[in-house]
């Protein structure tokens, strides 16, 4: 028996996400809502810009006398042109007043620090599903059914859209000719990822986003026209078959591609029994006869059963569809779903 | 009876795997007896906690060995108890860094010392402000306020001024730093490590005191001819242990299996090759950093973004695809060294499953090892500047890391030891057959004499001498004339040429004595065209004599660059 990690394809999961808010805020769905990533659920406070005024010196007094002559206390609201310190000079008094309307929020040095006022950010991009607990302030969490794949990565913003099958293989290149008028609005399925052209006339076209089984390298560090998921990783990898033939299954449906970590939950949301428990993705054991899904060298994406597991070599020899292969155990993540 | 510890588990709780190494008396001496390990998913899963990969691996080492080692509620049973459970646990920890900020008075001897002694441990610098910034009170202060506000660090350092002629600007710092810090919610404040003159130690304690916890180090630049980072840096290696990942679930079970003997691998590092009398310099390449550990001189250093699992992408975005190709056999371009970088950050834990990864995987560990001696270079610098034209030169060096520990061959860990860290001079080389180096490392305050037994007999696996004048020359111009007499009576005489790499076999225990005769300008340690007399010690490689010059050249033509890689390839039998 060996741990590995899973290798989540199925099209009847159950999924439970504890999402906390990235800050302080409130969460403002209940139990019992239905919520999809595009749903605002919170919003969380994003502090003003910060100033510093450098009372001692305009006051021309010593950074230690500085609060005798403030007329403001620490986290006191002030309106812009109201005093923040005064001291009367030969003439005339010598003021310091505030620039814009803040807080003032700390004195030491000489120097009063001056804080906008806060305003509020939304919060999106919680997994679709019904929320079934709240924490006030803190925040929810979401459970429903469906399709899920999880991936390796997702490049660029997460995206939404019904499922459109452009490649006739998993491990056929995604071409320009591929994508039509008929790829608006919908996150394109191919195989593997070879020219950015083809990402360019999928974001001519509208494209939502494309969902690939691997791409260059060089994509990560790349402006690209719309985002990509990449069900295997980088490289000339086709997409593992099961996820292929479950996006087949799905053509129409809604997909959702949500970043987690450094990897990337596509979800199509349906009624379902949930009869694979999906937690993110947990360590699992293999032993012979387990099915895993090959994740490094020239078979990666490649499903097969184990027939022999050596811990002693840290090798397994997994039976593919037309060859047995002998890869280190660290290569394989046992396919669950 | 012997009061230590008998049986030990040792944890190494790192960015890609996790491992757990068990140890126990065999006979007269303590070996190692079975491993487990599983990879660290919590790397690349948001809310996964780290005892996920910790328990997966002590189980994994509870069936390789036989032995039960946790109780119902997953903690280590201990002392061992008829064959179960084990009479001490150790670890080291290497998940996340420590996020500082750096204030320092003035831009001088002080500031370079607090870097070098961040340096050692590993850490990110998010912030820095300089004393005349922070006078200032204008935009840089701004900044430096609202991001200390928006990303709290672990740690502030505050440095600045020498002991014997302390400046007063060092306690405004502490005024304006206390200050900043007021924007910071109060659970999140960090905590502030004073590291200036002695005298303003009340002082800045009272300033800061009621906003940040502060702890008090010596100073860093206590006069203007010495430096002193040491206690800074041992400081910043104890709150990496307890600052970083305190909030990471299951962080507190890995506490818990690790007790006191919890170290960071730097200083597991320090205390295990710390052998009296020898000048170690060791290498672990890790998945997110690199650490350079030499106990001898207390340096330490930890290259951060260069390492074979996440810290492989920042090497290449730093190193660029060509340092890395230039490594690479025929067949495989930069193409293929962006894709891996890119798989092993999504899969760090992944091992090499053909010659074409394995050679990315190397050409990787080179840089890697190049990359971490540049920046010791300036950070072990007496005064904090660079030293350009130093070269490794020690008694021994030793590398390791989950690549050697799966190396295919004994040429392998010497090519990449010659190639990447470019040593000079007459050392003894060898690795870390076991990836045992860490684990070890924690353990050694627990039973040394333990650990220098298993470090001896199970992990280390000395290669032999290398032999590798500094300086460089036309190729197959004559370079070093070397006279060796062997252990067997006879002598050999070699007249090498610059631009190859000789090896003379030569068993582990064997020496020869050697004179050894270069032509200007090489400098083998005794000066350039000085002769050296010496006795050098075999190993499984036997001596290797490395003439192909420092620093390595490095040919810009493709298939030149090929023709020299495979000709330095067949002269060590690096199998293909």
């Amino acid at each position: 028996v060996v741990t590995v990690p899973e290798a989540v394809i199925g099209s009847d999961c159950a999924y439970r996400e504890r999402f906390p808010l990235p800050g302080p805020g409130r969460v403002v769905v209940s139990v019992g809502d239905m919520v999809t990533p595009a749903e605002i659920v919170g919003y969380v406070v994003e502090r003003g810009r910060v100033g510093a005024i450098d009372v001692a010196a305009a006051l021309r007094i010593p950074a230690r006398r500085l609060h005798e002559f403030l007329l403001v206390k620490e986290g006191q609201s002030v309106r812009a042109g109201e005093l923040l310190a005064r001291r009367d000079g030969l003439l005339r008094p010598i003021e310091v007043r505030a620039p814009v309307d803040c807080r003032a929020m700390a004195f030491g040095d000489g120097v009063v620090l001056l804080e906008g006022f806060p305003s509020e950010r939304p919060v999106r991009g919680v997994v679709p599903g019904r929320v079934v607990e709240v924490s006030a302030g803190e925040g929810l969490t979401v459970e429903g059914t469906g399709s899920l794949v999880l991936a390796s990565h997702l490049m660029g913003h997460e995206f939404a859209g019904p499922v459109k099958m452009v490649a006739a293989q998993p491990e056929r290149v995604l071409r320009v000719e591929h994508i039509d008028a008929s790829c608006h609005g919908a996150v394109i399925v191919g195989g593997v990822g070879e020219s950015i052209a083809a990402l360019e006339r999928a974001g001519e076209f509208g494209a939502q986003g494309v969902v690939l089984g691997s791409a260059p390298g060089e994509w990560a560090n790349a402006a690209l026209p719309v985002p990509v998921a990449l069900t295997e990783g980088f490289g000339r990898a086709p997409m593992s078959r099961p996820a292929y033939e479950l996006f087949d299954e799905m053509a129409g449906r809604v997909l959702y591609a949500m970043r987690r970590g450094r990897r990337c939950w596509l979800i199509g949301p349906h009624e379902g029994e949930g009869k694979v428990i999906f937690s993110g993705g947990d360590l699992a054991t293999i032993a012979e006869g387990a099915r895993v899904r090959i994740a490094a060298g020239e078979h990666t994406g490649a499903v097969g059963e184990v027939t022999v597991l050596s811990p002693a070599s840290s090798e397994a020899t997994i039976k593919l569809a037309r060859s047995l292969v002998r890869i280190p155990v660290a290569d394989c993540e046992l396919l669950v779903g | 009876v012997s009061e230590e510890p008998e049986s030990m588990c040792a944890l190494d709780v790192g960015s890609a795997c996790v491992k757990a190494v068990l140890l126990d008396r065999v006979g007269d001496s303590h070996r190692f007896v079975a491993r487990g390990a599983a990879p660290q998913v919590a790397a690349v899963s948001p809310f996964k906690a780290l005892s996920a990969g910790l328990l997966a691996a002590l189980g994994d080492l509870e069936d390789n060995s036989g032995r039960r080692l946790r109780g119902t509620d997953d903690l280590p049973i201990t002392p061992e108890q008829l064959g179960w459970g084990v009479d001490a646990t150790a670890g080291t920890v290497s998940t996340g860094c420590l996020e500082v900020a750096l204030a320092s008075v003035a831009d001088d001897a002080a500031g370079r010392c607090a870097e070098a002694a961040l340096h050692s441990v590993p850490s990110h610098l998010a912030l820095k402000i300089t004393g005349r910034e922070m006078r200032a009170h204008r935009d840089a202060f701004e900044r430096f306020a609202e991001e200390l506000r928006n990303h709290p660090p672990h740690v502030v350092i505050l440095v600045g001024g020498y002991d014997r002629k302390p400046e007063r600007a060092v306690v405004a710092g502490a005024d304006a730093l206390a200050t900043a810090a007021a924007l910071i919610r109060p659970q999140e404040r960090p905590l502030l490590v004073y590291a200036g003159p002695q005298a303003f130690r009340p002082q800045v304690a009272a300033i800061v005191g009621e906003r940040m916890a502060v702890h008090m180090v010596d100073n860093v630049a206590p006069d203007e001819r010495h430096a002193n980072p040491g206690p800074l840096a041992a400081e910043l290696d104890a709150l990496c242990l307890t600052a970083v990942g305190r909030d990471t679930p299951g962080m507190g079970l890995v506490h818990r299996w690790c007790g006191s003997a919890m170290s960071t691998v730097s200083r597991a590092l320090m205390r295990v090759y710390n052998y009296p009398g020898v000048d170690v310099l060791a290498a672990e390449i890790g998945a997110d950093y690199t650490v350079l550990a030499r106990p001898a001189q207390a340096k330490a250093l930890v290259q951060a973004g260069a390492g074979l699992g996440q810290g492989a992408r920042a090497l290449l975005d730093e190193s660029g695809p060509r340092a890395i190709a230039r490594w690479l056999p025929e067949g495989l371009d930069e193409k293929d060294v962006a894709d891996w970088a890119m798989n092993k950050s999504l899969r760090p834990w992944l091992v090499a499953a053909n010659p074409a990864e394995r050679a990315l995987e190397l050409a990787f560990a080179r840089e890697c090892l190049a990359k971490a001696w540049r920046s010791a270079r300036q950070a072990w610098s007496d005064d904090g500047r660079p030293q350009p034209t130093a070269l490794p030169k020690a008694d021994m060096l030793v590398i390791g890391g989950g690549l050697l520990a799966r190396a295919r061959s004994a040429a392998d860990a010497a090519t990449l030891l010659l190639d990447g860290l470019q040593p000079y001079g007459v050392c003894r080389i060898a690795y870390d057959t076991a990836g045992l180096g860490p684990a070890l490392g924690s353990l050694v305050d627990v039973n040394p004499a333990a650990v220098r037994s298993v470090l001896e007999q199970d992990a280390i696996a000395v290669l032999g001498t290398v032999v590798a004048p500094a300086g460089q020359g036309k190729v197959g111009r004559g370079c070093l004339h070397v006279e060796l007499a062997m252990p067997e009576g006879q002598s050999l005489v070699l007249d090498l040429e610059a631009g190859g790499i000789t090896r003379v076999p030569l068993a582990l225990g064997a020496k020869a004595r050697a004179v050894i005769r270069p032509a200007r300008p090489f400098d083998v340690g005794a000066g350039p065209g000085q002769t050296l007399e010496i006795s050098l010690e075999g190993g499984s490689l036997g001596i290797i004599i490395d003439v192909r010059g420092r620093p390595l050249p490095d040919p810009e033509s493709l298939p030149d660059r090929i023709a020299t890689l495979q000709r330095w390839s067949a002269a060590l039998q690096v199998p293909g």
